[in-house]
Parts: C-alpha cells; sequence; structure tokens
C-alpha cells in the first residue's frame, strides 16, 4: 500500500511556491489587491496547516476555500447582508503597471473596462483562465459548475468581449 | 497533427502582463505557512479519528471549566446584589431612610379637617398596584377635631 503524502506545513507551503499564480488569482479576482489576495490565501493554507486533516484534492480544495474566503472577505469589506449579490471585478487580474508601452497599457486598460461589461461568471471564468493559468476543469471544479458550462462561459465570454473591444476600438478611431 | 488554432483574441488578451505577486512576498507567505505554530500530524487511514482528536485537544481543561464556572456564579451574586441596593424609582425621596412598616404621617390638612391615611404594607412597597387586601384605611383627626 503506498504511503500517503504526509501534508504538513512544509506540504503546503511546497505548494503554495509552486501554485501561488493560480491560488492568488482566484482571490484577486474577488478583491481586486494583490496584498489582501495573498493575505487570503495565506489564512487559508494556515488553517489547513492547524488543521491537519488529510485533503484527497489538495489544490483544487485550495482553490475552492480561497475562493470562498475572498467572498466573504469582500462582503464583510462592503457590510453586505448574504442575499446581496457580489461580482469579481477581475479587472485587476491584469497589471497596468508591467505593460511594457503606451499602447499595451491603453489596451490593458480597455480590457478591463470591457471585463466588467461582459456577464460576472464569464468574467471569472477568462481571467481566471488567461491570467490566472487555470485549466477549465479546475476552473469549473473552482466554481462548482459542469465543465461544459465553464466552456460555454468561457466561449461566450470571448465572444462578448470581442463585440465590445471592435465597438470600443472603432468609438475610439 | 496540427495544432488547435489560437483565438487571435485569446492571444491579444494573453499578451497582457498579469499581476504577480513579487518574489519577496511569495517567500514570506511560504515561510509563514511552513513555520506556523501547529505539531505534525500523522496520516491515518481513518480521517474521522484524526478530526476528534483535535476537536477534544481545542475542548476547554477542566480547571478552566470550573474557574468560567466562579466567574459566572460570583457575577451572577454581584448582579442581585446592586439590584437590590438599587432603590425603586417609585420611593419616596422623604421615605428612603424610613423602616419599611412605619407608619407614613399625614401632613396636617390646611383646614383642620380629618386625612385620610392609607396604610400599605412592606410586601407592596414596590408594586405599582397594592392589593386591597394589604390596604388598611384609618381616619385621623388633627387639630382641634370635629
Amino acid at each position: 500500500m503506498p504511503d500517503r503524502l504526509q501534508q504538513d506545513a512544509a506540504f503546503w507551503a511546497g505548494l503554495f511556491e509552486r501554485e501561488h499564480q493560480r491560488l492568488c488569482a482566484v482571490a484577486l479576482a474577488w478583491l481586486g489587491n494583490l496584498d489582501d489576495s495573498l493575505d487570503i490565501v495565506q489564512d487559508v493554507l494556515v488553517k489547513l496547516v492547524q488543521r491537519g486533516a488529510h485533503i484527497d484534492e489538495p489544490l483544487g480544495y485550495c482553490l475552492r476555500s480561497i475562493r470562498n474566503a475572498a467572498i466573504d472577505d469582500l462582503r464583510r469589506r462592503q457590510r453586505l447582508p448574504d442575499h446581496e449579490p457580489l461580482a469579481p471585478n477581475c479587472g485587476s487580474l491584469i497589471d497596468l503597471d508591467a505593460c511594457r508601452d503606451v499602447e499595451q497599457r491603453q489596451m490593458a486598460q480597455l480590457v478591463r473596462e470591457a471585463l466588467t461589461k461582459i456577464g460576472t461568471v464569464q468574467r471569472e471564468v477568462i481571467a481566471l483562465k488567461i491570467y490566472g493559468g487555470l485549466t477549465l476543469a479546475q476552473i469549473a471544479d473552482t466554481l462548482d459548475i459542469p465543465s461544459g458550462t465553464a466552456a460555454t462561459h468561457y466561449r461566450r465570454g470571448l465572444e462578448a468581449l470581442r463585440d465590445l473591444l471592435r465597438r470600443q476600438i472603432d468609438d475610439a478611431a | 497533427m496540427t495544432p488547435p488554432e489560437i483565438d487571435p483574441l485569446e492571444h491579444l488578451l494573453g499578451d497582457l502582463p498579469a499581476a504577480r505577486p513579487t518574489t519577496r512576498d511569495i517567500g514570506r507567505v511560504r515561510d509563514a505557512i511552513a513555520h506556523c505554530n501547529t505539531t505534525t500530524v500523522e496520516t491515518s487511514a481513518n480521517g474521522k479519528q484524526q478530526v476528534a482528536r483535535l476537536l477534544r485537544q481545542r475542548s476547554i481543561t477542566i480547571p478552566q471549566a470550573i474557574a468560567a464556572c466562579i466567574v459566572v456564579c460570583i457575577g451572577s451574586v454581584l448582579t442581585t446584589m446592586l439590584l437590590i441596593s438599587t432603590p425603586h424609582p417609585h420611593d419616596d425621596a422623604s421615605g428612603r431612610n424610613e423602616s419599611p412598616t412605619q407608619r407614613r404621617v399625614a401632613p396636617p390638612a390646611s383646614n383642620g379637617g380629618p386625612q385620610l391615611v392609607i396604610q400599605t404594607d412592606f410586601f407592596t412597597r414596590h408594586q405599582p398596584e397594592p392589593t386591597p387586601r394589604h390596604i388598611g384605611i384609618r381616619q385621623w383627626t388633627t387639630g382641634g377635631g370635629q
């Protein structure tokens, strides 16, 4: 019988080191701030270490837990009751400061603005796939939707973005 | 086998820089996770046993429970004493130092006529409306009487 991998503090620290981009992206999509996202990721992983229970799919579990924790934190900050809907911003997944030139920065701002105008689930799926590096299967698991639905959201989201960007570029011209 | 065509929009979106934590932040969080205060937990075939053990570890000890009970009891006694010593809002200020069974003497009437004094029992003192069986009505004459 193969030895089960010991999920101690070193294990979770190693997971964070390998998957920090994915883990932070899930929180950043909701919180809009990288420092807050890192705090959420750290809190979730520290709690997992302290709990000490063995998780069968650690990365998937982490992604779901981090997303839930980010949503709870956002709701707490905005002091919204549970029945009030929240939406991820996702624009902060694009780093404007890291753009190589003015043209790319302008395109980044257009994309950020266009993301706010498409559906919330489509927005999150696109942002996590392209900027978070998650696969559609991981996104489906994180958002608790079927993988086919995630793929549909991704495709329709891209179509909506394409129309919006085309209109914005035509208006700017 | 030809590779799947990449949507030009995907390519455009992917060309934009993604927000990433700095190397320093990654190291800080990694160290915080690696050195958080915990004991090493051995994996076991039955995860429920692990959870039950952790729950028992997190429960309060017997001395803590006894101390909590003592604090609650003392708090209850102090609260009760405070409530008893607080004067009743309907008490007459002039009668604060009176014996509760002391008869209250009505001031003499301006016309010298009889006065009606209602003597109430101590136990009805704090009731808003005294029950009839506790009221003894006496009639007084003052001054020259009639």
